[in-house]
């Protein structure tokens, strides 16, 4: 992974707590652009760290939210779901290649069906482990939460991401 | 052991994985305070329903004992009441001006002479013109021919014959029994009798016409019989009709108490006194 992903990758989860986490809609619509990370981070990783990081970096973000353990769940799951997800949307790959494929390399609108499912499937886990139950307010907290998330997500990725990879 | 260990090794990355997926429920639910608090709820939820479970089914497999407990009470309930019921008739009729009936000496109350056995209906047959009963009890329980035999609701049959284990019955419900009877509030004795129709249903016979007999009233044992203790429940008058064979005696019909259809607990009678009826008994019929 290039140094100047793992610096960005940094840098989003630091803003993460520090002011995604604060700009929050009405209080029912959260910005998660961190979950981009665990997306992105390299298919070439033996599993068991994988989740770990995915683990650990959740861990951080519910230390800061003070909702412990439900972004460490989220982030172990989501990150073990997303390697099915890309053999579901990119049939065509090899398994053998598959490690040393790079999501962050692909085309804008194959980063759109990548992200938004799995962002939107995160905004549901999370507001059903917040609330234990599934009501209307969750279904809007989730449905508003997933949509203002992947929005930031795929214009940070335009943004700094895609771009920067070309060069 | 080695099967375990390869299983194991086969699926360490998804056992990891569970491992930390446990690890951040245990966080949820031990350090964020709505989600404990849910946790806690939804446990005694869960540990109740099991404990309701539980329970239901411990006494399930503890229902025989209960059953024979209850006979039992049962048993001790009906000696008590025949036993009040006789000590207020004795005090009643022996000193009617008393009106402290607690204030008499023990020695005016006769001791009951009925006491009773319980028993289980192994065969009973409903259907038939001459109806016949099985019951689980017999020589060994101390039960013998002519015993009075009685469900919780009222008269079912008398013994006639009685095996090391089993005693067969003849029922109310057939056309050779015949029981001699009374209406409660009248004091009117008259006798029971079915004549093979509707096996609820038995008829009262020899009420003579000029006795008032009114739909509603009570029948029960009188004191006529060796069988059975006086007063016990046998059914209620629900039709009243002229004789049509022109006889001086009232068409009574009596739906009887105890529901032949769902009869199994019952309880045998024993007389005390049995033996020493029967030999006078036998003197009447000498002098006949």
């Amino acid at each position: 992974m290039p140094l100047r992903l793992i610096i960005i990758f940094v840098v989003i989860i630091f803003l993460q707590v520090f002011f995604f986490n604060a700009i929050s809609l009405f209080d029912m619509a959260y910005a998660f652009v961190y979950v981009m990370v665990l997306l992105l981070l390299p298919l070439d990783w033996n599993f068991k760290i994988l989740i770990t990081v995915a683990f650990l970096i959740g861990l951080l973000l519910d230390f800061t939210n003070l909702k412990l353990g439900i972004h460490a769940f989220t982030s172990t799951l989501i990150v073990t779901i997303r390697s099915w997800w890309i053999d579901i949307i990119t049939p065509q790959i090899n398994p053998v290649e598959k490690p040393n494929f790079k999501p962050y390399t692909q085309s804008l609108s194959w980063i759109v069906s990548y992200f938004t499912p799995l962002v939107f499937l995160y905004a549901l886990i999370y507001h059903i482990l917040s609330d234990l139950h599934f009501s209307l307010n969750t279904f809007w907290k989730f449905f508003m939460t997933g949509f203002y998330s992947d929005i930031l997500i795929l214009i940070i990725f335009a943004l700094f991401i895609r771009t920067s990879d070309k060069r | 052991m080695q099967r375990l260990i390869e299983l194991f090794l086969k699926y360490n990355n998804f056992l990891y994985f569970i491992f930390l997926q446990w690890i951040a429920l245990y966080f949820i639910f031990n350090f964020n305070d709505f989600h404990k608090e849910v946790y806690g709820s939804y446990r005694i939820a869960v540990a109740g329903f099991f404990q309701e479970k539980n329970r239901a089914i411990r006494s399930y497999f503890l229902l025989v004992q209960e059953n024979e407990k209850l006979l039992q009470e049962n048993i001790q309930l009906k000696q008590q009441l025949i036993y009040t019921q006789q000590a207020l008739n004795a005090a009643r009729f022996r000193i009617p001006y008393s009106r402290n009936f607690n204030l008499l000496p023990d020695s005016l109350f006769p001791v009951s002479v009925f006491s009773f056995v319980p028993a289980r209906l192994v065969q009973n047959s409903i259907h038939e013109p001459f109806n016949f009963f099985i019951l689980n009890k017999g020589k060994q329980d101390g039960i013998e021919k002519e015993m009075g035999v009685i469900s919780s609701d009222g008269v079912v049959g008398i013994t006639i014959e009685s095996s090391e284990n089993y005693s067969i019955g003849i029922s109310l419900l057939n056309k050779h029994f015949r029981l001699s009877t009374k209406i409660k509030s009248t004091n009117v004795h008259g006798t029971i009798h079915w004549r093979g129709h509707n096996p609820k249903i038995v008829n009262m016979e020899y009420i003579p016409l000029h006795i008032p007999v009114q739909i509603g009233d009570t029948v029960i044992t009188s004191s006529y019989s060796n069988y059975f203790p006086e007063g016990y429940h046998i059914g209620k008058i629900i039709d009243v009709k002229d004789p049509k064979d022109g006889q001086g005696f009232h068409e009574i019909l009596v739906l009887l108490s105890t529901d032949f259809f769902k009869l199994e607990n019952v309880y045998i009678v024993k007389n005390k006194h049995q033996s020493e009826l029967k030999k006078l008994n036998q003197i009447i019929n000498q002098l006949k």
